[in-house]
């Protein structure tokens, strides 16, 4: 039994669909008998797909003494393969063999003879080379079953499936920046690994509140993100959980968006769900399967920034225009410095290469009954800044499972275990790039300047260090008490822990004021568990052409989060940092929130002449995040489907459309993302009294506070074309999210004069979403196959109540998120200022206190991704393309400092300058400080937003099969890749994807690789 | 079948609530964590006295005693502050000046201290019934202000939020029964000696309210609900506890623990209290030739408790860490002066020059002699305004009662309108409870 790639992947929790397609037609060609077979269909038993194999081939089975279990259930995908390797795939395991005779099929249990077990061995390299394109009947993992494309009535993308040997994996491996599917838009804020990364299912549903999907993990609810970012300035106050999640350890992701496919996940199925399952073993002598590879990754753009001549002249300029005479204090770059030096700051700092390399090892296999993985990767990788910075990682994936699909008993179990070492610099360099190009030498005599702001001090100090652990594990039995119900527990357990370290060693002051300095330690330590509990029953009916199939389930979940902050200050020595007792003082903090939640559910799915679809489901849902008022809510979702064409096994003729398949789905779900305790009251110490600690009180309790919920309305049209060759959907939603989370205004009778609460303010998130998968060419040596997806989403806040509103920030009418700037309205044409206009047209200087008048939105406009294979004899090329058209922020302009203060500049920034009076210009003449009002309400204004759109290569991979039997290879390939190779953007900054110029942007990363299994 | 299937339903929602419950937060404190422990429980009682000390309604340039005496006839206002050029003007519109939130917040912190107390069982008996106490004498204490500022003003016994954002407006007289009430059942839960922060030991610091706090109070309340024979019973029973309480010296009147004090309260940002830094460093006003004019010749008062015009009844504006002087919140030379008012109305005239005279002869003037019931009257009220001046809004709150506010107030200005005797809510108050309506005038 062969399992090509997307089908094996999936622990199968409900068998609902036993749907057998034949979509191949009859053809002779070539030698033996010339049949060849094309089936693809999931869980159906052995007796069916002989009986198919019979109607494609018009062959009939004939069995000699026939021991072989025909009810057997199996999955099968076969493209136009011949009827030998068909048979061998099918009968040679179980240790039969077959003669093909003149309108019959022989089958009897022997030994297979040298060509049969070519056959098989033909097959199997066959299977591997099986185009990755989406196919109809493969498996999704929906909401708590698996389904098919074809029969699914909600909205559900399988993004990533096992490449199999398709190379993956890149420089900075967060799990989910790989996943493209229609809907969904990540977002990465640096370039940095654990930097956090935003992740958005159809557009923004929360006011003020997470907008991250819910991500479960082996069917355990992960954390998407660690708060406090373990204390580090580098990755920012939040960091990324999901980079501990190796990508070296994930089978399959799908992502599940509407209503049908949310709306059983309740109360955290608002965002949408990100379904991760790791690899498990297959069927199949045991095979270890290595994967190597090395390469390099760099900062793929640069600021084009002054150079010392240049700089000297705009500062020389600056003090002339605010007639200011520069000396040794306010100019020490002029007066102090030696101006003939020149240091390229971006080389020095961010220019660096960061090396990295990969490994990883798997063993798996197993039988029909028994299957076994196990995995272990090693990564290291180098920063682009100057010291030994870097990043460690070491991952163990184990899994195991017991039982097959006809028996009662079945056990599956997996334990995966990433830890990542970093040893990073405390602020990213980026911060530092726009020194002057003439600051004096980095070091003297071989020590470290200090007579100057010199960012290599950051090589000192302070200096970050953080481990963290993510360990996942979990254990699933399932009971077949009847032929049609069956029972399944599942338990996951996950624990991430993180520790870090930041270090400001004496080191870091210049020699001379060593002696009055101490150094200090912040200790962070991190952790979040979480159990959960989910038994399930199954059952399945049909009569004639209905087919039912009921699910209903509970899910208990308890999750810890705990942080503690330690300062140890006043070290004397900065050799004595692992030992408090050398600090004088010791202080502590820390933070810890407990949370449970409780769930009953329960699915109910009809499916009429495989015609008619119909999917209900609701959720009751406790979530100890509430106040005890509102604890509870129910949330239902409906799905129906018709599928109006589908191709019959007499189509033998291309037809222009061979499949059709309409849907909709309704439904409500929630947000429970309120945060820990929110509905408590809190007190907090006042001045003491009476020598005696007192408490007032600075929260109101809210025993109403419960989550935000959205409605979901979804209407879609999946089309086959030609075959199927084509695949196109289309689909249009509406979701509508109300009860939001705000912090709103109270009278003053109430004692305190805000409360957190549900407000009734209504925000709306409609889109079109297009898919199209497609093979657009297939001969025998070429193919090439293409998936691109595109989103049109639109959003909306649709009322607001209450008029103490910041008009700033929300606006009604508007997409959430929007601005309220200052309008520019070019320079004084006399005095070279910044002039703003308002509403009406009048214009004034700075200090005039014209109101916001322009809004903007950096919500994007429509965004999707192109990806391409091409297959020509051994070579295999993947490019993914990514593309967005939206606004974003423009980091050109220093946040604080205006062009002609001591910093330097992009050309771009200072381009179009006003110079001489009576001209027009687009920026303000040079200042030292004159005109930084302008400049920073400049900075609030329509200026600093431009078009952020871009069209990147996110990723692309050439790769060459091995010659396996020269050597004795199971499979193994070569291959060369490229992440980020090429952005194609308006957008002047160094990333539009980051649009920040105080984070390293996304890096530019080449690698070769090798992967061999034998 | 029906009954048990109702039952195992609610056997199931019942686990289902306590499977869901996590607790409370063991970083933080709540209002049920803050009631489980002793010295937590004070602590939020604590809390309430240390705001009350740190500002707002209570002492400083927004509190009663300021405000009140800007609006009445006390200071002359020294700087050009929009808001209190209004109050002193009396030409307040909505928003100027707001003790409104002040007292609300102190009774939402009583009301959620009676909730915490209630509830709680883990605290030891004594403790409980004190803080239960203080907790009913601070709400009574904040309605008696809120009712003489604003007259109706929404009665709030609970910390709900929901109820509390929609209450309107209750009359004067419910929340005064509500006053008394809470008096009454203060005055069967505190300590009749002054205790420390423990709560049980006892100590020199008048620095929380006691049975003769709440007595005292009360005494007022009947006075100004026109209960004399209450009023003079309360008062007496106070006056009588002459171990505890006495008159003292002038100078020593407002130092910390006098004799003098019934209730007082312990500075908690600086060790001087806001009342002597607004007149004495800031200089934000003096006190009205009236006020100068209406202290007899040889009244030692004006010496004492001025200086260059300014009132000077608190001196200490020095940081350090020992207080010297505490914010006097109830005294009694008042408690005096309600019995002799109470006892003029219950036609006791003798007695109550007596009570009169204590307090002038303290001031160093001669005794008063006799009097109609009018005269002697007079003479009462005329001693209120010269010894509580600066102190708490009496005056204002005379005026009020007194019935001659008109003639004395159009003195002042001239522009005086008898609506400007209640204070108006601010606009925001009014736009986020709209069951509430403002004063009339405004």
């Amino acid at each position: 039994m062969k399992f090509p790639t997307p089908v094996s992947c999936q622990v199968f929790i409900l068998h609902v669909c036993c749907f057998l397609c034949t979509c191949g037609t009859l053809q002779v060609y070539g030698q033996s008998s010339g049949y060849k077979v094309t089936l693809h269909a999931q869980d159906v038993t052995l007796g069916a797909v002989f009986e198919q194999i019979e109607k494609q081939t018009a062959l009939v089975f004939g069995y000699s003494n026939n021991k072989l279990n025909q009810n057997e259930r199996v999955n099968v995908s076969y493209y136009k393969l011949p009827l030998e390797e068909v048979l061998a795939d099918l009968l040679i395991n179980r240790g039969y063999v077959w003669k093909i005779v003149e309108n019959g099929i022989a089958i009897r249990e022997g030994r297979p003879d040298e060509q049969q077990l070519q056959y098989l061995k033909d097959l199997d390299k066959k299977v591997k080379e099986v185009m990755w394109y989406k196919n109809l009947d493969e498996v999704v993992v929906s909401s708590y079953k698996n389904t098919t494309i074809r029969l699914n009535t909600g909205n559900i993308v399988a993004a990533v499936r096992a490449p199999g040997l398709k190379p993956q994996f890149q420089y900075t491996g967060n799990v989910l920046t790989q996943v493209q599917a229609p809907g969904l838009r990540i977002n990465a804020s640096g370039g940095i690994l654990g930097t956090a990364i935003d992740i958005k299912i159809r557009g923004q549903l929360s006011l003020l509140n997470g907008t991250m999907p819910l991500i479960i993990v082996d069917g355990v609810p992960v954390k998407s993100q660690i708060t406090d970012g373990l204390g580090s300035s580098i990755w920012g106050a939040v960091a990324s959980a999901l980079a501990y999640i190796n990508p070296a350890d994930v089978e399959s992701i799908d992502v599940l968006k509407d209503a049908d496919a949310t709306a059983i996940y309740g109360s955290r199925g608002a965002n949408g769900v990100i379904v991760i399952t790791t690899k498990i073993g297959r069927k199949g002598h045991g095979r270890l399967a290595v994967n190597m590879k090395a390469g390099f990754a760099n900062v793929p753009r640069r600021y084009h920034l002054l150079n010392t001549q240049e700089y000297l002249e705009m500062r020389r300029k600056a003090f002339i225009n605010d007639k200011i005479q520069p000396n040794a204090q306010n100019a020490p770059d002029l007066v102090k410095w030696d101006t003939s030096r020149f240091t390229d700051w971006q080389k020095e700092l961010i220019g660096g290469t960061a090396n990295f390399y990969n490994m990883q090892a798997a063993f798996s296999g197993g039988n029909d009954t028994t299957q076994y993985y196990a995995g272990t990767s090693y990564q290291k990788n180098g920063t682009v800044f100057p010291g030994n910075f870097y990043q460690e990682g070491l991952g163990v994936h184990l899994s195991g499972s017991r039982g097959a699909s006809w028996q009662r008993l079945r056990l599956s179990g997996s334990w995966t275990y990433f830890n990542i070492h970093s040893f990073l610099p405390s602020s990213d360099f980026i911060n530092y790039v726009f020194l002057p190009p003439d600051t004096p030498p980095v070091s003297m005599n071989g020590e470290l300047n200090y007579s100057w702001n010199n960012p290599y001090v950051g090589l000192v100090g302070p200096l970050f260090t953080a481990n963290v652990h993510n360990q996942f594990g979990n254990f699933t039995a399932w009971y077949r008490v009847t032929k049609d119900l069956e029972c399944k527990l599942l338990i996951g357990d996950q624990v991430l822990k993180g520790s870090s370290r930041t270090i400001m060693p004496i080191e870091m002051v210049a020699p001379s004021v060593r002696r009055a300095t101490t150094g200090s330690m912040t200790m962070y330590s991190y952790q979040a568990g979480s159990t959960i509990i989910e038994p399930q029953i199954t059952y399945n009916y049909s009569k004639g052409d209905l087919k039912l199939d009921m699910l209903a389930g509970g899910t208990y979940q308890r999750a810890m989060e705990s942080r503690a902050t330690m300062l140890a200050s006043g070290f004397r020595d900065d050799g004595h940092y692992d030992n408090l007792a050398y600090a004088d003082s010791i202080s502590a903090t820390n933070v810890k929130a407990l949370y449970r939640y409780l769930a009953g559910y329960s699915r109910i799915g009809l499916n009429y002449k495989g015609k008619y679809l119909l999917n209900l489901s609701v959720r009751r849902d406790g979530s100890s995040r509430f106040g005890v008022r509102n604890r509870y809510a129910t949330f239902g979702g409906i799905g129906a489907g018709w599928i109006f064409l589908k191709p019959t096994l007499s189509d033998s003729n291309m037809k222009v459309l061979s499949f059709g398949k309409g849907r909709m789905s309704y439904g409500s779900c929630g947000n429970d993302q309120v945060g820990d305790y929110r509905y408590l009251d809190e007190y907090t110490p006042a001045n003491n009294y009476q020598n005696s600690g007192a408490l007032t009180p600075v929260r109101l309790a809210n025993p109403d506070l419960t989550m935000e919920k959205t409605r979901k309305l979804e209407l879609a049209l999946d089309m086959g074309f030609w075959n199927d060759r084509w695949m196109v959907s289309l689909c249009y939603y509406r979701y509508r999210s109300t009860n939001q989370l705000a912090e709103y205004p109270l009278p003053t009778t109430v004692g305190i004069s805000t409360i957190v609460g549900n407000i009734p303010a209504v925000i709306s998130n409609t889109g079109w979403e297009l898919e199209m998968r497609t093979q657009n060419l297939t001969t025998p040596n070429f193919s090439w196959s293409s998936v691109v997806n595109m989103t049109i989403p639109k959003n909306k806040l649709l009322s607001y109540p209450g008029s103490t509103i910041n008009s700033n920030y929300l606006l009604v009418g508007k997409p959430v998120g929007s601005m309220l700037l200052y309008k520019t309205a070019g320079v004084d044409k006399q005095t070279g200022a910044y002039i703003f206009s308002d509403n009406s047209g009048n214009t004034a200087e700075a200090s005039d206190n014209f109101s916001r008048s322009y809004w903007v939105s950096t919500f994007p406009i429509y965004y999707g991704s192109i990806q391409h294979t091409f297959l020509y004899k051994r070579w295999r090329l993947d490019m993914v393309l990514t593309y967005v058209k939206q606004r974003g922020l423009n980091d050109l302009y220093d946040r604080v400092y205006p062009p002609g203060m001591q910093r330097n500049q992009d050309k771009n920034a200072i381009s179009g300058m006003w110079q001489h009076e009576g001209e027009t210009a687009m920026h303000q003449r040079l200042t030292v400080g004159a005109l930084r009002t302008g400049y920073l309400k400049m900075l609030e204004s329509d200026m600093m937003y431009v078009d952020c759109s871009y069209l990147r290569c996110q990723s692309i991979t050439l790769s060459r099969r091995l010659p396996l039997r020269k050597l004795h290879l199971d499979d193994g390939n070569v291959y060369v890749q490229s992440q980020n190779l090429f952005t194609l953007t308006p957008y002047k900054g160094l990333d539009p994807e980051t649009q920040s110029r105080s984070k390293l942007p996304g890096l530019r990363s080449f690698n070769i690789g090798i992967q061999i299994q034998i | 079948m029906r009954y048990l299937f109702c039952f195992v339903i609610l056997l199931v929602a019942n686990a289902c609530n306590k499977i869901l419950d996590a607790g409370q937060p063991t970083d933080k404190v709540t209002s049920v964590t803050v009631y489980e422990s002793n010295h937590t429980a004070i602590a939020a009682l604590n809390g309430i006295y240390s705001t009350m000390s740190g500002g707002g309604a209570v002492t400083g340039n927004k509190s009663v005693s300021f405000l009140c005496g800007l609006s009445a006839d006390e200071f002359m206002l020294q700087v050009n502050d929009v808001s209190l050029q209004a109050a002193y003007q009396n030409a307040l519109v909505a928003g100027d000046v707001d003790c409104w939130a002040d007292f609300y917040n102190y009774i939402y912190q009583a009301n959620l201290a009676l909730e915490g107390l209630t509830n709680s069982s883990s605290l030891k008996e004594s403790v409980r019934k004190k803080l239960c106490g203080e907790a009913l004498f601070v709400r009574a204490f904040c309605y008696f202000y809120l009712v003489n500022l604003y007259r109706d003003v929404p009665l709030l016994l609970s910390s709900d939020y929901k109820v509390n954002a929609t209450h309107s407006r209750t009359a004067v007289l419910t929340v005064y029964a509500q006053i008394v009430n809470d008096l009454n059942d203060a005055i069967a839960l505190l300590p009749t000696e002054f205790p420390g922060a423990d709560l049980e030991t006892l100590v020199a610091d008048r620095l929380r309210p006691t049975v003769w706090a709440a007595k005292a109070l009360l005494a007022r309340v009947y006075l100004y609900t026109g209960a004399y024979d209450k009023a003079l019973k309360a008062a007496d029973t106070v006056l009588n506890r002459t171990d505890l309480f006495d008159t003292v010296p002038l100078e020593s009147v407002f130092l910390k623990n006098s004799r003098e004090a019934i209730w007082q309260l312990q500075p908690v940002k600086n060790n001087y209290t806001a009342d002597a830094y607004l007149f004495l460093v800031d200089t934000m006003a003096a006190c009205s030739a009236s006020l100068r004019r209406a202290f007899e010749a040889g009244d030692r008062r004006v010496d004492s408790w001025m200086m260059d015009g300014y009132p000077f009844k608190y001196r200490n504006v020095t940081p350090g860490n020992n207080s010297s002087e505490y914010l006097m919140v109830i005294r009694i030379g008042e408690l005096y002066l309600i019995r002799a008012e109470a006892k003029v109305h219950l036609g006791d005239l003798k007695a109550a020059i007596a009570d009169l005279n204590v307090i002038r002869k303290r001031a160093g003037l001669n005794k008063y002699a006799t009097g109609t019931q009018i005269q002697v009257l007079d003479a009462i009220m005329q001693e209120r305004r010269v010894e509580l001046f600066s102190e708490w809004g009496h005056r204002w709150f005379d005026l009020k009662r007194g019935g001659n506010m008109d003639d004395v107030m159009k003195m002042k200005m001239g522009t005086w309108q008898p609506y400007q005797q209640w204070y108006p809510l601010t606009e925001y108050e009014l736009k986020a409870n709209t069951y509430l309506k403002q004063n009339s005038g405004y």
